[in-house]
């Protein structure tokens, strides 16, 4: 005959209680040691890596807006460094511009001068060579003239025409 | 004893404990029962678990990709770890331990009914020390952060109230193991009177619904509650 | 029929451990109150589901005690027969 019973209060329950608490304790230190420790390291080793990874994030994202603010800076005083250059060198293009423009005004003078004198001379010697032909032609007439010694109103009709064709301003000066 | 006839229990449907084995210890003759080669078959159980646990996790280093077992541990330590937070506040680290070892006993207890054991925790002596593990944690969390003011808050408000407190005191442990006990034990003199006294063809489909309720549902709720419960005790002694 | 001393415990222990389940009316009425009140809060905080539900159950689960007292009582009187005949 086994036992056969639901529940009683004699020492068979404090023998069942007796291995229950040593199933506990193995239990206890056994998934201590086996699953609950370790699961927790790994969590502890995931939480401290990504702490890492962040902090490591974050000094980057320091250093980099350092080193924006830095090149920032650069950027502005080299700009401001070529506004000054461009500055200088359109000042200076400015002065040189007006030189130019005052030589090439002086030069131009002094052209127009020289061009005016040269047309006087020109005008001078003009003057002179038709001054010279129209004494050789007057003389040639002359010779015609006497040569023909025809009557007077022809002859007054050749030196009228000869005049007419040189015109009166031509020898008179 | 006269014999005593009762047939519908005796014969027919089975939710006895049965005695597997007799010792003869300080004179007293004791049984190893199913329930307590039900609870060693656990035990081992959970050892196997955390042996191959220990093994998956002993080469896992920080950056790998957990794979779905260990992102279960993961999630469970974490859901417990919470839970205990939740309740006991910066303390519950010293407790996790112990509460996770209860919670997985309790718990593989309660659905090893599913698997054709009779659950060891709808038997009195597994349940009683349950309770009374509670008990000896929450008084001796009580004297280690009251010391004598553990004795003394029994006096309060008034020192009349005393038996009431005491009885308060000593019924939380009793309380909570009845509770566990007494939940599982309906649970399988259901199923037993059930399979017992029913016809064949009522034994088909049927109890799996039964099942559910009595073994999945009831056992998790009350393993959940029995966590809870401990936790809440311990808390109270805290301050 | 001849009903000795012991028969007669015994089936005073059954009539007893009947009675004793008449406490399963309390857990009753309370669980199913505390249900309706889960199911009202449900309705006028919708997100708060999860939390409204574990709490629910907790307390259904610790209001079940006394019923479950009653169940003990019962099997105490049924199958420890706590009453022996020479008594």
């Amino acid at each position: 005959m086994g036992l056969d019973r639901l529940i009683g209060f004699d020492a068979q329950l404090l023998f069942e209680s007796f291995w229950t608490a040593i199933n506990i304790f193995i239990l206890f230190f056994g998934l201590s040691y086996l699953l609950f420790n370790p699961v927790r390291n790994v969590l502890e080793k995931r939480r401290q890596k990504i702490a890492g990874e962040l902090a490591e994030a974050a000094d980057d994202k320091k250093s980099a807006a350092a080193m924006k603010a830095e090149y920032e800076a650069k950027l502005k005083e080299v700009s401001k460094e070529a506004d000054g250059i461009l500055e200088e060198a359109r000042r200076k293009a400015k002065i040189r511009e007006a030189e130019i423009v005052e030589e090439a005004r002086a030069e131009a003078a002094r052209i127009i001068e020289r061009a005016g004198r040269e047309i006087e001379l020109e005008k001078k010697k003009a003057l002179d060579d038709m001054k010279q032909e129209i004494i050789s032609i007057a003389s040639v007439m002359a010779g015609k003239v006497v040569a023909a010694s025809i009557d007077t109103t022809v002859q007054d009709a050749l030196i009228d025409e000869t005049l007419k064709e040189m015109g009166e301003s031509t020898w008179q000066s | 004893m006269g014999m005593m006839k009762i047939p519908m229990i005796v014969h027919e449907p089975d939710f006895m404990i049965h005695g597997v084995l007799k010792m003869n210890i300080f004179g007293q003759e004791l049984w190893i029962t199913d329930t307590t080669i039900g609870s060693w078959i656990i035990t081992a159980v959970l050892l196997l678990i955390g042996v191959y646990a220990r093994g998956k996790l002993k080469t896992a280093t920080a950056s790998d990709v957990p794979g779905a077992f260990q992102s279960a541990l993961e999630m469970g330590l974490e859901a417990l770890e919470n839970m205990a937070q939740g309740i006991l506040g910066g303390n519950a680290r010293k407790f996790v331990n112990y509460i996770g070892t209860i919670f997985l006993f309790i718990l593989f207890c309660n659905l090893s009914g599913l698997f054709g054991l009779r659950a060891p925790t709808a038997d009195y002596g597994v349940t009683f020390l349950l309770g009374m593990f509670t008990f000896f944690i929450v008084n001796y969390q009580g004297l280690k952060n009251r010391g004598f003011g553990h004795f003394t808050s029994l006096f309060q408000p008034i020192p009349i109230l005393f038996p009431i407190n005491l009885i308060g005191e000593v019924a939380n442990p009793i309380s909570i193991s009845l509770r566990l006990f007494a939940n599982l034990l309906s649970g399988v003199i259901i199923m037993g009177l059930w399979y017992g006294m029913m016809p064949w063809f009522a034994k088909i489909g049927i109890p799996a619904a039964l099942h559910v309720y009595c073994d999945l549902f009831s056992g998790c709720i009350q393993t959940y509650v029995f966590c809870m419960l401990t936790m809440v005790y311990i808390s109270d002694k805290m301050e | 029929m001849n009903i000795n001393g012991q028969d007669f415990i015994y089936g005073c222990s059954a009539i007893g451990a009947g009675l004793a389940m008449i406490a399963g009316i309390g857990p009753g009425v309370g669980q199913g109150i505390a249900a309706g009140q889960g199911a009202a809060a449900v309705g006028r905080n919708p997100g708060a589901k999860s939390d409204i539900t574990s709490t629910m159950l907790l307390g259904q689960a610790v209001a079940e005690t006394t019923g479950l007292y009653g169940l003990v009582v019962a099997i105490i009187l049924m199958f420890v027969k706590p009453f022996p005949a020479s008594m």
